[in-house]
């Protein structure tokens, strides 16, 4: 088993939320401050939320839609319960987890793996090749239950922590740790399926 | 089902991550929420006190203004807070000759109440304004609200509500006197105003309407609606509030 993906890691982030926490009580009362938040986080949570549904329309709105809403209830955020970043993964997690509802409602899903429902858009990667890795690998996690699609896009290409995962999706330590294990099987299976891993 | 997934953690571990930017969308929504924001700030009539709530522009001149030749893009400054908050940002005196062929000196004064907690860009509400101006002059802009009182059945000066639509689709509401009846007396106090406001803001959705009638301004019929309130010194005041029809 990967020890280290399941890992907890405690690390210190204290600097960093104390900065946060100067900018988050600043941004309530400065549209300066607000600004500087929006320059710090946007790129991660457009990041995060492409990596999520690959498609750079939909990245963008629900974007918007994370940061409306940030700044909207940004009065109402207490700093106790999760620190900032978490708060805003955790709303971006809610709104790719609305869309993926409402996709569900519209679209079937293609069990294959050479469908082109979900063409990547034009990829900055470095080559065609990491790009169609990145598109089966995606349409593979679409297979996947939206609660273990996140805990795995949280740790693999979001870099996140068990604690942070945590935080994000305001489950426990066992619980986190569990769903990546079963989300990580489930996925290899369908990726041996395919083809793509060997047995 | 496997229980060993080393093979995905290496997998996973190899992928390379595709890059998503979009520098419009981020200059679009940054612009957005912080418009937002700011409009928050300056125009959340709803909350806290009278005072934080509404943005008011006062024309202050000594008369009249001829009817406006040509645009006139008018520089404003920002001229320092009130102790209550409001953000006072005045224009360069200029001298104009009025509808009776004589000379005055007028300067504008616009006042944007705010929480004296928190703080608006100056920079950028300089800008706003000033756009505000250019569509002033040119009269663009919607009549979207009246307010008329009577105060022991004395007509006071009439106020009216514009809407202006900015070129980056933010909205913004600015009061100003009616220069038709701005030179009436005006025969509230400060403290009676203070006084109204606060009667107006606990009836606020339980009104009743002892009087409504229809009435044209500026070429739109608008409805009003009249409420009478008796303040604690025995003062009747009928405020008479009309929208568009």
């Amino acid at each position: 088993m990967a020890d280290d993906a399941l890992e907890c890691q405690l690390e210190s982030n204290s600097k960093m939320w104390d900065e946060d926490q100067i900018l988050v009580s600043a941004a309530r009362q400065d549209t300066e401050a607000a600004g500087r938040l929006f320059d710090k986080y946007y790129s991660e949570i457009l990041g995060y939320i492409y990596h999520c549904t690959l498609d750079g329309t939909v990245a963008e709105d629900l974007t918007s839609n994370v940061f409306l809403a940030v700044f909207r209830y940004l009065g109402r955020y207490k700093w106790r319960q999760v620190p900032f970043r978490a708060w805003l993964y955790r709303i971006a997690t809610n709104e790719v987890r609305m869309y993926w509802r409402r996709q569900k409602r519209t679209k079937i899903i293609s069990i294959q793996p050479d469908g082109d429902e979900y063409a990547a858009e034009p990829s900055a990667a470095d080559s065609l090749e990491a790009a169609e890795k990145y598109r089966l690998l995606h349409k593979a996690l679409l297979e996947l239950r939206m609660k273990y699609r996140t805990v795995i896009i949280l740790r693999y290409f979001e870099d996140k922590t068990i604690a942070e995962i945590c935080e994000i999706t305001g489950r426990k330590e066992g619980t986190v740790k569990s769903q990546l294990h079963r989300g990580l099987a489930l996925l290899q299976d369908i990726l041996v399926r395919w083809g793509v891993l060997p047995e | 089902m496997s229980r060993n997934i080393d093979n995905i953690d290496r997998y996973l571990k190899s992928v390379v991550l595709p890059e998503y930017e979009s520098n419009q969308h981020r200059q679009q929504l940054r612009r957005e929420v912080l418009g937002k924001i700011e409009r928050r700030q300056t125009m959340s009539v709803r909350f806290k006190s009278w005072k934080y709530a509404a943005v008011i522009a006062v024309v202050i001149g000594a008369g009249a203004l001829a009817t406006t030749v040509g645009l006139k893009v008018r520089k404003l400054y920002f001229k320092g807070r009130e102790p209550d908050g409001t953000y006072i940002f005045q224009t360069e005196p200029e001298t104009v000759e009025t509808e009776d062929g004589r000379t005055v000196t007028t300067s504008r004064t616009v006042g944007i109440m705010a929480d004296p907690n928190k703080t608006i860009d100056v920079e950028q509400k300089i800008k706003d304004l000033e756009e505000i101006d250019l569509l002033r002059q040119q009269d663009d802009r919607e009549l979207i609200r009246v307010t008329e009182k009577e105060v022991n059945g004395k007509p006071q000066p009439r106020t009216f509500g514009f809407k202006y639509i900015l070129a980056d689709g933010q909205e913004e509401t600015i009061g100003e006197s009616d220069p038709d009846t701005q030179d009436r007396e005006r025969s509230l106090t400060q403290e009676q105003q203070d006084e109204l406001l606060s009667l107006r803001l606990q009836r606020t959705g339980k009104e009743e309407y002892p009087g409504i009638e229809e009435k044209e301004v500026r070429g739109r019929v608008f409805v009003f609606k009249r409420q009478l309130y008796v303040l604690s010194d025995g003062t009747e005041v009928i405020v008479s509030t009309g929208k568009p029809k």
